[in-house]
């Protein structure tokens, strides 16, 4: 069953700005991560998932109910996790999560105590004098404490320390494993490529791809150094039907689209020293998408 | 109503109404104090050297009565000076610093509806106004009563107040309005205190009569008649309906603005 659902979304800031007919469904359960560069449109999808604006075509839906006109209900089951924490700044951490609970009707605080030691967050301090990060870890708390079926995390991480990405990612899993339905932006790969189960990557205001994860390595280039005895051998190889990235001297870099036995058969005529797998990270096909014109 | 929040903004905005409201409840003490039967001689002999000044200031003499003095200076010009800068503060305070300052995003990702969220500010104010008149009226009557006891109409000055309350809620609801509408505190503070600055002053030119009389028409404080309900004009005691009506539909025009907007953050 999808959770959430997102035909044709358009809201244009004008300029350019803004996202344009954007269609993704994440499903029940899943771990859906949204990537991009800034100003792509990330944050704008949410505000429209959370209802705080209203499409200028489109629609979304969250279990069938309409993002905009059913917030209220919606918001019963779901957490949210601004891009932007403003918190009150008036009040201390403290005040502040109980001030939620009862304004939530929670009736247990049990998970907030769990959740503040799993951050390690003192919550004695005034809001106004902590730092980015005990504000984020703050918002987390937040957004988990009454424990929500279906989490919206806009940049999850961007100001805490690896020590506490690492026990994000760890909660992430947790999650993942109650059947949780997650939606997270983020512009780091290292924890998409950890929790997500499928990615969209959007880039001005349009999604460029929905994949699960599998299938983007499977797009994965994989790039070879290959040694040659000689120079001569080198230049020859040059002239096959080959990827080539760099030459020097004796040494090609080659890349190669799945297809390796073409690439092997080719290398037997060679006198072929070694043969070393460069490889690339799923950085570098994120960069393929975000990157360039053509893309 | 969502008890959590109105809580929460009661708390906030009760120094700034404590601070009003003293003020207002010292200013009655003065006036209620500066009451000399000898004095209301003089004022009359004011009124008949300076018409004009006293008429623009609004303190025009009905009769020579205690209530007419009290009513005349108390509700002439400060009483609602004083609670119309309260609604523009506290109404901005209210809704559009929240928005704003994207604290609002927090009341929003809440299983509490907008309606529910703009109907509990607006109960906040609306409860706020209502205690700083039934104080600032309550300390009144029990001085007079006990510097000049069974001097003033009670009733009357009661049903008085009770209009003031409604021209307050009216005003209140314009306030609130903007507050909905604008997504800047600078803008939305701009636009109340111009609309009530702009009544406040027409107020003051059509008083002035001549010419400008016709402008009575266009400002909300014509529907309250002082001197009409101290003599138990019946048209001048229901008038003030209309602006209990005006302020029903600029609250529920707010309510309506702010489940329709897109939010700023």
């Amino acid at each position: 069953m999808n959770s959430i659902e997102v035909n044709g979304l358009t809201c244009d800031y004008g300029r350019g700005r803004g996202v344009f007919d954007l269609h993704f469904t994440v499903e029940s359960g899943e771990v859906f991560g949204f990537l991009g560069p800034n100003a792509s449109g990330k944050t704008t999808t949410i505000r429209h998932l959370m209802g705080f604006a209203k499409p200028t075509s489109g629609t979304c839906q969250i279990e069938g109910r309409n993002c905009f006109e059913s917030a209220a209900v919606i918001q019963e089951t779901l957490g949210y996790l601004p891009g932007d924490i403003c918190l009150f700044p008036d009040m201390n951490g403290k005040a502040f999560l109980s001030f939620m609970a009862n304004y939530r009707g929670m009736k247990t605080m049990g998970r907030t105590r769990e959740l503040i030691d799993r951050f390690d967050l003192d919550i004695r301090q005034p809001i106004r004098r902590m730092s980015k990060g005990a504000k984020q870890k703050l918002a987390l708390v937040c957004a988990f404490m009454h424990d929500p079926n279906i989490l919206i995390l806009d940049e999850p991480t961007a100001s805490l320390d690896l020590l506490m990405q690492h026990a994000f990612i760890d909660l992430i899993l947790e999650e993942k494993k109650k059947g949780k339905t997650i939606l997270m932006s983020s512009h780091r790969f290292s924890e998409v490529e950890k929790t997500c189960d499928r990615i969209g990557i959007l880039k001005n205001g349009r999604l460029q791809t929905v994949s699960s994860l599998d299938e983007l390595r499977k797009t994965e280039r994989r790039v070879y150094l290959v040694t040659l005895e000689n120079e001569e051998a080198a230049h020859a190889l040059q002239q096959e039907p080959v990827h080539i990235i760099e030459a020097q001297g004796r040494m090609l870099k080659i890349a190669v689209y799945r297809d390796l036995r073409s690439l092997l058969s080719i290398l037997a005529n060679y006198p072929v020293m070694t043969l070393d797998n460069v490889g690339q990270s799923l950085e570098e096909i994120f960069l393929h998408y975000y990157g360039g014109e053509d893309a | 109503m969502n008890a959590t929040l109105f809580r929460y903004s009661f708390k906030r905005a009760f120094p700034m109404w404590f601070v009003f409201t003293a003020l207002m409840s010292v200013y009655a003490f003065s006036v209620v104090r500066m009451y000399d039967p000898q004095a209301g001689a003089a004022l009359t002999g004011l009124t008949e050297a300076l018409p004009q000044t006293m008429t623009v200031l609004g303190m025009t003499d009905y009769d020579n009565t205690f209530t007419a003095f009290i009513v005349n200076y108390l509700y002439g010009m400060l009483l609602l000076a004083l609670p119309m800068l309260f609604t523009i503060i506290l109404s901005t305070q209210l809704m559009a610093r929240h928005i704003a300052r994207g604290t609002m995003s927090y009341l929003l990702a809440s299983p509490n509806s907008r309606k529910k969220i703009a109907a509990t500010q607006r109960n906040v104010l609306i409860f706020y106004l209502f205690l700083m008149l039934a104080i600032c009226c309550g300390v009144t009557i029990v001085l007079c009563e006990y510097f000049y006891p069974g001097q003033l109409a009670v009733l009357h000055f009661l049903l008085l107040t009770a209009c003031v309350f409604a021209l307050q809620l009216a005003i209140a609801g314009m306030c609130f309005y903007f507050s909905c509408k604008c997504s800047g505190t600078g803008r939305a503070l701009t636009m109340s205190a111009a609309f009530c600055l702009l009544f406040y002053t027409i107020r003051l030119l059509a008083n002035l009569g001549g010419p400008l009389a016709y402008l009575q028409y266009i400002t909300p404080y014509t529907l309250i008649d002082p001197a009409g309900i101290l003599q138990s004009n019946l048209q001048s005691c229901l008038l003030p309906l209309i602006l209990l009506a005006i302020a029903v539909i600029l609250f529920a025009l707010a309510g309506r603005t702010f489940c329709k907007r897109t939010m700023p953050f």
